[in-house]
């Protein structure tokens, strides 16, 4: 029993007799035209820092520096009580000594990121900024498991946590009367968004993110990360932790009811097979979320998420 | 029992591992955050080594600068101390930013002392460049020029001339302040010196003015009083001493004497009158005149100091008698409530003259001193004193040719006059007089009667009223007169008579030859002839000359017939 999306609902938003494919990729294009693509090039040049051993400050100083509403927001997060700064900032220099090199590249990330998550309104429990929180969330919590469990920085995960939901936000923009209706209708048939963007759609926020993510030459693992956050079964070796600890971030997110939630309806063996994979006890990740949701807090109350409206 | 063991043991192995992952987050974590933190710290050194580098960089370029600007600045360093002035820059603080090296050598400072400061911070109450001229430089963006200014500095006071010039940026804004000042003491002095030279030597003109002046009223008057003096004489001869009119005669002798000093006086002034110069003791000299002028002046101490072995000196004896009663007469007139005059001679060289305003002519001389305890001067009137008819003695009290004619004597004998004076504190007159290595011939015995003779005179004056005189006061004695009234009329009568004309008696001035070239005609006719010359003037020293070249003896005008037959005898009788 399959549902035609197209006679759904009545969508002005795909022209007829355009297959999804040409959907996707018409998409794509206008998301290249639009303000969405704006983050491309530094949420790439920060991965980009990220992964090179050979990058320094200078790197992501000249990131920065590029570009001037970019570096307001930096040096007014890197001013805010939360960083508790003696003398006032007002260098990206400065905050990259005062900071810390790690922490900025978060910030940088998080700050640009925000730009097209920040425009809110409010949609049959979605929200962009409730999708925002549930980001920082996921980004924050893949990062600790990396951390904690791993042993490793977990940078790459935090990153592709900022932007595993690109898609929605995509969705949202160029789709959007389909997208209210796809809502509606989960909400309403208690399903989760992937299993009725499937539906209507015929293909996902995930389908949506891995193409941009591609298209945005954004490394292997985030594509297969954001494309599988939640299907993370299946993989080849390489990307099979990343994918599945962002899905388990992004089930532990949403269960602890951090931000926006895309599938209240979570598959608890796949969950459990997935830990089982990445070899991580759910008292170990119980800690862990415990930590992230006092780290959230304590960021929410130093105002590191009074992000200005873009 | 069993199964509750169980269960405490699960718990037991629950909580194990819970702690277990704690450690192991905890550990993983501490990990990361030291890597991390190793990795920050490696950055912000990468930062601070960049940094560093740009300053090395920065540091480098700015010194290239830095070297080019010193060498400008070594070059401007250059041509502002090699410039004779004193140049300063100030800032609108006048604070002095540069001083050149004339600058701080000027105003004995060293340059470094003196940056930064101000005039005030710098030179205290000392008297340096004006600073009011400096605000009001600052003040208006005017430049102040070529103002005269006196600053202190290890060489006194010096007269600067100064220029002031504001500096301005490319907005007009004045920034400070840059000043030339040059040293004009030398050129002022100069200038002053010059100034005197141009005073003294209009004096000198004046005086000279005034000496032709004096001459030509002294020759005429002298022939005036020669005539009157000649007249009473004979008249004098003539008449009972008992007569009335014997009494009045006498008085127009005196009152003729009176007259004769005075045109001494002014030929003194004139720096006439040397008619016989001779070696002279000055000590013999000073002592007659005191001793004469001591009794006269009984309130006056007088104390004399003279050396015993002073050098002769060549001089007019009359003049140098003249000069003396002239500084006896301005001492006592200087302490009227009487004093003390120490008079003292001895003998100088001209290197004891080293400290005078005058460069005094190698050689040896007679210094006369003469200090009063009198009233004294200031230096204004000092300067006066030697004029002719100037007096401080209030008018009509003294002549006024007192000292002037001290003054002219002394200059026509080469000398030099000195005066030291203060108000109140006396004065001292020295006379340095040129020393001659000769004897001072034997005086002869003044005589008191009149000698007469027979011999034949020919008296040459071209004054019919002194001829007349003379005719009449040679006969008195006995003599033989032919007259003639010029100098072609005396050699057309001497030529053919020579032999019968046992001497000559030569006035020197007449209108067709002067005393001179008859003396040489006569002495050509006759070598052996003897003449006396008689003169009441003396042009450029023409009697001096001709008594130089052989002339037997010279007579002054007006002169008496004691006087005229002791001459006439003197030449007779020379052999």
């Amino acid at each position: 029993m399959e549902h035609r999306p197209q006679s759904e609902c009545s969508c002005t938003d795909m022209p007829l007799g355009e297959t999804k494919e040409d959907e996707v990729r018409r998409i794509i294009e206008l998301v290249g035209q639009s303000e969405i693509s704006s983050i491309q090039s530094v949420v790439s040049g920060v991965i980009k820092v990220i992964n090179d051993r050979g990058s320094s400050a200078k790197d992501l100083k000249d990131i920065i520096e590029i570009d001037p509403p970019l570096t307001a927001k930096v040096l007014k997060v890197a001013n805010s009580a939360y960083y508790y700064s003696p003398a006032r900032i007002s260098e990206i220099q400065h905050a990259v000594i005062w900071i810390g090199f790690d922490a900025l590249k978060e910030i940088v990330l998080s700050q640009k990121v925000w730009e097209v998550f920040g425009k809110d309104d409010f949609v049959s429990g979605y929200s962009r900024v409730s999708l925002w929180k549930h980001s920082v969330g996921v980004a924050l919590l893949g990062k600790m498991i990396y951390r904690r469990e791993f042993g490793e920085r977990g940078e790459n995960v935090y990153a592709a946590g900022l932007v595993h939901d690109i898609g929605i936000i995509v969705e949202h923009q160029f789709l959007q009367k389909r997208f209210e209706g796809i809502l509606i209708r989960a909400r309403r048939e208690k399903k989760n968004l992937s299993q009725v963007e499937s539906e209507v759609l015929g293909y996902t926020h995930t389908d949506l993110g891995r193409v941009l993510a591609r298209h945005w030459n954004f490394p292997g693992e985030f594509v297969v990360g954001i494309g599988h956050h939640h299907s993370p079964m299946g993989i080849g070796e390489d990307f099979s932790r990343f994918a599945s600890t962002l899905y388990v971030a992004d089930c532990l997110c949403q269960e602890r009811g951090i931000g926006y939630a895309d599938s209240p309806y979570p598959d608890g063996s796949l969950f459990r097979k997935c830990l089982k994979r990445l070899d991580v006890k759910s008292y170990a990740l119980d800690l862990i979320v415990k930590d992230v949701e006092q780290e959230m807090a304590r960021m929410e109350d130093q105002g590191v998420f009074q992000y200005e409206a873009p | 029992m069993r199964h509750h063991e169980d269960k405490h043991m699960n718990e037991m192995k629950r909580k194990l591992l819970l702690l277990e992952t704690q450690v192991k987050h905890l550990s993983n974590d501490l990990r990361l955050t030291r890597e991390e933190n190793e990795n920050s710290t490696r950055r912000y050194f990468e930062i601070y080594s960049n940094m560093e580098r740009k300053v090395e960089e920065r540091t480098a370029e700015l010194k290239d600068v830095q070297k080019e600007l010193e060498e400008k600045n070594g070059e401007l360093e250059i041509m502002l101390d090699s410039s004779p002035a004193m140049i300063f820059y100030k800032d609108t603080q006048q604070r002095y930013m540069r001083v050149n090296r004339k600058f701080a050598e000027g105003l004995g400072v060293s340059v470094d002392e003196i940056i930064g400061k101000t005039t005030a911070e710098a030179f205290g109450r000392k008297r340096a460049f004006r600073q009011e001229d400096d605000s009001a430089v600052l003040r208006g963006g005017q430049s102040i020029l070529n103002r005269l200014e006196v600053i202190s500095t290890p060489n006194g006071e010096r007269n600067v001339l100064v220029d002031r010039i504001p500096h301005k940026d490319s907005d007009g804004k004045v920034r400070g302040i840059i000043s030339f000042a040059v040293d004009v003491t030398e050129a002022k002095k100069m200038e002053e010196e010059k100034g005197k030279l141009e005073a003294q030597f209009q004096r000198s003109q004046r005086l000279e003015a005034v000496g032709t002046l004096a001459g030509g009223i002294a020759h005429n008057f002298n022939n005036l009083l020669m005539g009157i003096q000649g007249n009473a004489a004979v008249m004098l001869e003539d008449i009972e001493p008992s007569h009335p009119h014997h009494e009045i005669l006498k008085v127009i002798e005196k009152l003729i004497q009176n007259g004769s000093r005075l045109t001494r006086q002014l030929l003194g002034c004139a720096r006439e009158g040397l008619y016989e110069i001779k070696p002279i003791s000055l000590n013999q000299l000073v002592r007659d005149t005191l001793d004469t002028f001591g009794s006269t002046k009984k309130d006056i101490r007088i104390r004399q100091e003279l050396a015993d072995d002073l050098l002769a000196t060549e001089a007019d004896q009359g003049q140098i008698e003249q000069l003396l009663l002239n500084l006896c007469v301005n001492a006592s007139e200087a302490m009227p409530q009487g004093g003390s005059l120490f008079v003292t001679t001895m003998n100088v060289t001209h290197e004891d003259m080293a400290d005078k305003p005058y460069k005094a002519k190698p050689g040896e001389y007679v210094l006369l001193s003469f200090r009063d305890t009198g009233v004294g001067m200031d230096s204004k009137t000092m300067e006066h004193i030697f004029e002719p008819f100037f007096t401080s003695r209030g008018f009509g009290k003294g002549t006024g040719l007192g000292l002037a004619s001290v003054y002219g004597i002394v200059k026509a004998h080469g000398g030099y006059v000195d005066v030291y004076s203060e108000k109140g504190q006396g004065a001292t007159f020295e006379i340095y007089m040129r020393a001659v290595e000769r004897e001072v011939p034997k005086e002869r015995a003044v005589q008191i009667e009149l000698l007469e003779g027979n011999q034949t005179v020919l008296l040459v004056d071209d004054e019919a009223m002194v001829a007349n005189v003379g005719n009449r006061m040679l006969k008195k004695l006995g003599y033989e007169v032919v007259m003639a009234s010029s100098g072609k009329e005396a050699l057309e009568f001497y030529e053919p008579k020579y032999e019968n004309i046992d001497m000559v008696i030569l006035d020197m001035i007449m209108p067709d030859m002067n005393g001179g070239e008859v003396y040489d005609k006569i002495k050509e006719i006759n070598p052996d002839a003897k003449v006396l010359l008689s003169s009441g003037y003396s042009i450029d020293g023409q009697a001096a000359d001709i008594i130089k070249r052989g002339c037997d003896g010279f007579i002054q005008k007006p002169f008496g017939l004691r006087e005229l037959s002791g001459r006439i005898r003197e030449v007779l009788e020379r052999r």
